[in-house]
């Protein structure tokens, strides 16, 4: 069940993910990790914007926000792509603005703020389907050898992808780690499966 | 819309799932703000269990000052990486983040070289 206004709608799952955070993190991380988001999604929007679409909303979910476009034509795989790095160049811009914040004022926030918005713009460019990287693979591989093709050869990346951070994480826990990689291979197998 | 999908069985359903989730979180941040021991004790548990020892803000903040620094990329996210994944960073026989030792200066003498 989704809930709020027709623009920004959110889901239990959401909330539940929302406090998860707030007991791992602290507020305040969780409050700069939530505007490093909004920039990233806002870099998105601008992009659709730019090509002439709109977004009729936003979804807050348990696996991430989700855009909502309305566009009055198809984009072409190109714009698809620019459309989807749109959003992890937002995020590095932030970065780059909130190190130079940090590094002017000494402040600790704006570090904080800087290293989270590069952490989640450098996430993002993973060529897994869900993510943005995963969205331009999709795109690209869609443009050389067809929709069918391309959706294929996301779905296996993706795949192999999730198995190997999983395995990865498995690693690295027996060796006194802990679940921050499991937790990756989680979230991406299941975004994919909610996406699905 | 959610008027519709709420006066089906399904609907109502969900409704009070959202409700629980929604509240499950209030809960959770008044018990954050307000110091409440169980919350606190479940945030510990749920620290410990997600990320062992790591100080995910002191990572982050590390990482972004190196990247403000202008540090190159790689070192950038060795700082990410030994930070948020020591485990891997000790299979390799490396050290986490501010634990590295400087490299000497000068290269220990060879046998070779004190002939």
């Amino acid at each position: 069940m989704s809930k709020g206004t027709r623009r920004l709608r959110h889901t239990g799952g959401f909330w539940i993910l929302c406090g998860v955070l707030l007991l791992a993190l602290s507020l305040r991380v969780l409050l700069w990790f939530a505007l490093a988001c909004l920039v990233h999604e806002l870099g998105h929007a601008a992009a659709i914007r730019l090509l002439g679409g709109r977004v009729e909303g936003i979804e807050l979910t348990g696996v991430g926000a989700v855009l909502s476009p309305r566009r009055e034509r198809l984009f072409s795989y190109r714009e698809e792509c620019a459309v989807a790095l749109a959003g992890p160049m937002a995020s590095f811009l932030l970065a780059l603005l909130a190190g130079v914040w940090g590094r002017r004022f000494g402040s600790g926030d704006g570090y904080l703020l800087a290293g989270l918005s590069l952490a989640l713009a450098v996430f993002n460019l993973v060529p897994a389907g869900p993510l943005d990287g995963g969205r331009v693979l999709r795109a690209a591989a869609s443009r050389f050898w067809g929709p069918n093709r391309g959706e294929r050869i996301s779905r296996g990346v993706t795949g192999a992808l999730g198995a190997g951070l999983a395995a990865l994480g498995l690693w690295s826990l027996v060796h006194g780690g802990n679940f921050t990689l499991l937790l990756c291979a989680g979230w991406l197998l299941a975004r994919r499966t909610w996406e699905n | 819309m959610a008027q519709k999908s709420t006066s089906s069985p399904g609907g109502a359903r969900r409704l009070r799932q959202f409700i629980v989730c929604l509240l499950l979180f209030g809960l959770i941040a008044a018990g954050r703000g307000l110091d409440l021991a169980p919350v606190e004790r479940a945030a510990e548990t749920i620290t410990r269990w997600v990320g062992a020892d790591t100080d995910f803000r002191a990572v982050f903040a590390q990482m972004g000052e190196s990247f403000s620094r202008g540090e190159p990329a790689a070192e950038t996210f060795h700082t990410l990486w030994s930070g948020l994944l020591p485990g891997m960073t000790n299979a390799a026989g490396e050290g986490s983040v501010g634990e590295e030792e400087p490299l000497p200066s000068d290269p220990p003498p060879t046998p070779d070289a004190d002939e």
